[in-house]
């Protein structure tokens, strides 16, 4: 019974979800929509139409119309956000807390989310621009996916430069202060994976710190602690993914 | 390109009208359009208005599971604002069709539209 959709209508429809959510409209309506199109495309192909038919002549105008009727999503913005910068100070003092030392400069406190937030907006925006544009060259696509790529870490080793070059007042914790600190990080990654309904953010730091936190306690050199904690990572990570595309797989049918 | 303006509100009066004789769905609203001869927008163009009407409050939407089990269809029903909008716009076109058919109607009796001299 269930026809498959021609290849141009799953990527149409690809497109218009990457379009519309980096537009920052809700995921509610986003699904709600392309679901609602998912069902026509299947219709039309069945009597003999194609996605051009459907959509008109450009498919980049048609989701800029579909996306101009929908609201902003205030709300899910914040909560994105809201969830990124105090993700990012838990990972960082989890990440000090384990090598027994915590020193914050200003420079890096206000750095830190900074860079958060400009690697979110490159992210969305670089999806977005990429959705509507069907023709765009490989070599360019390729450059700008690489571009993306070398962000962050751009981002962070310009921070910490900066930080070194500047003298800026800093914060140093002490024992209780790392304690306290560490329970609150580990209490904020808790709190956020609950309120997004997600174990992601429970699930990488424990890949990420309880390996190097194990293999610091044994005698091993610090070369090979990191590689085994790397490779718990990775293969951690595997099977997450695996256990993942599983379970989607397994709710598309 | 755009549609123009004019012909988002036809489209907007005609799926009121659609949606009028009972709870339908998208695709078969761009089917009863093309049937009635309503070829100048692409199919998918309802949908961008049909968002609009619920924003207004003239349609609301349910979710029915499909008579063939699978995923489910959204289907749509006209509220009570949405069929106050309809006697608006059928008033609305009667005035506009009746005026442009005058003006023709006069072009044509002429024979010709004539220049000014």
């Amino acid at each position: 019974m269930n026809v498959e959709l021609s290849k141009k209508s799953r990527d149409f429809l690809d497109d218009l979800a990457v379009y519309l959510m980096s537009s920052g409209k809700s995921e509610r309506e986003v699904k709600d929509v392309t679901e609602e199109l998912k069902d026509h495309l299947e219709e039309a192909e069945r009597a003999g139409k194609s996605v051009d038919d459907v959509v008109g002549q450009s498919p980049e105008a048609y989701m800029r119309q579909l996306g101009s009727e929908m609201a902003f999503d205030v709300k899910g913005v914040v909560k994105v956000v809201g969830m990124i910068i105090p993700s990012v100070f838990a990972y960082i003092i989890i990440g000090n807390f384990i090598q027994g030392e915590m020193t914050f400069s200003t420079v890096q406190l206000i750095g830190f989310p900074l860079v958060a937030v400009i690697l979110l907006l490159a992210v969305t925006q670089v999806f977005r621009k990429m959705s509507t544009g069907s023709s765009r060259g490989k070599m360019k696509t390729g450059l700008t996916y690489a571009a993306l790529g070398a962000l962050p870490m751009t981002l962070f080793l310009g921070l910490m430069t900066f930080d070194l070059l500047v003298e800026t007042p800093k914060i140093t914790f002490g024992t209780v202060g790392q304690f306290v600190l560490f329970g609150l990080a580990v209490l904020t990654l808790v709190i956020v994976s609950v309120w997004t309904k997600t174990w992601i953010n429970l699930i990488i730091p424990l890949l990420l710190f309880v390996p190097q936190y194990v293999f610091a306690q044994t005698s091993l050199p610090l070369e090979q602690q990191l590689i085994f904690s790397m490779m718990v990572l990775f293969v951690g990570m595997g099977i997450v993914m695996f256990v993942w595309w599983k379970k989607n797989q397994q709710e598309e049918v | 390109m755009a549609m123009s303006q004019m012909l988002k509100g036809l489209l907007e009066g005609c799926l009121l009208a659609i949606i009028a004789k009972g709870e339908t769905y998208g695709y078969e609203m761009s089917e009863k359009l093309q049937a009635y001869g309503f070829t100048m927008v692409s199919e998918g163009s309802i949908y961008p208005v049909l968002l609009r009407m619920k924003k207004e409050g003239w349609v609301e939407t349910v979710q029915k599971p499909l008579p063939s089990g699978g995923p489910k269809r959204k289907y749509y029903v006209l509220t009570e604002a949405g069929e106050q909008e309809l006697m608006a716009f059928r008033k609305r076109w009667a005035d506009v069709s009746s005026g442009v058919d005058r003006v023709l109607g006069e072009g044509n009796e002429r024979g010709t539209f004539e220049k000014e001299s």
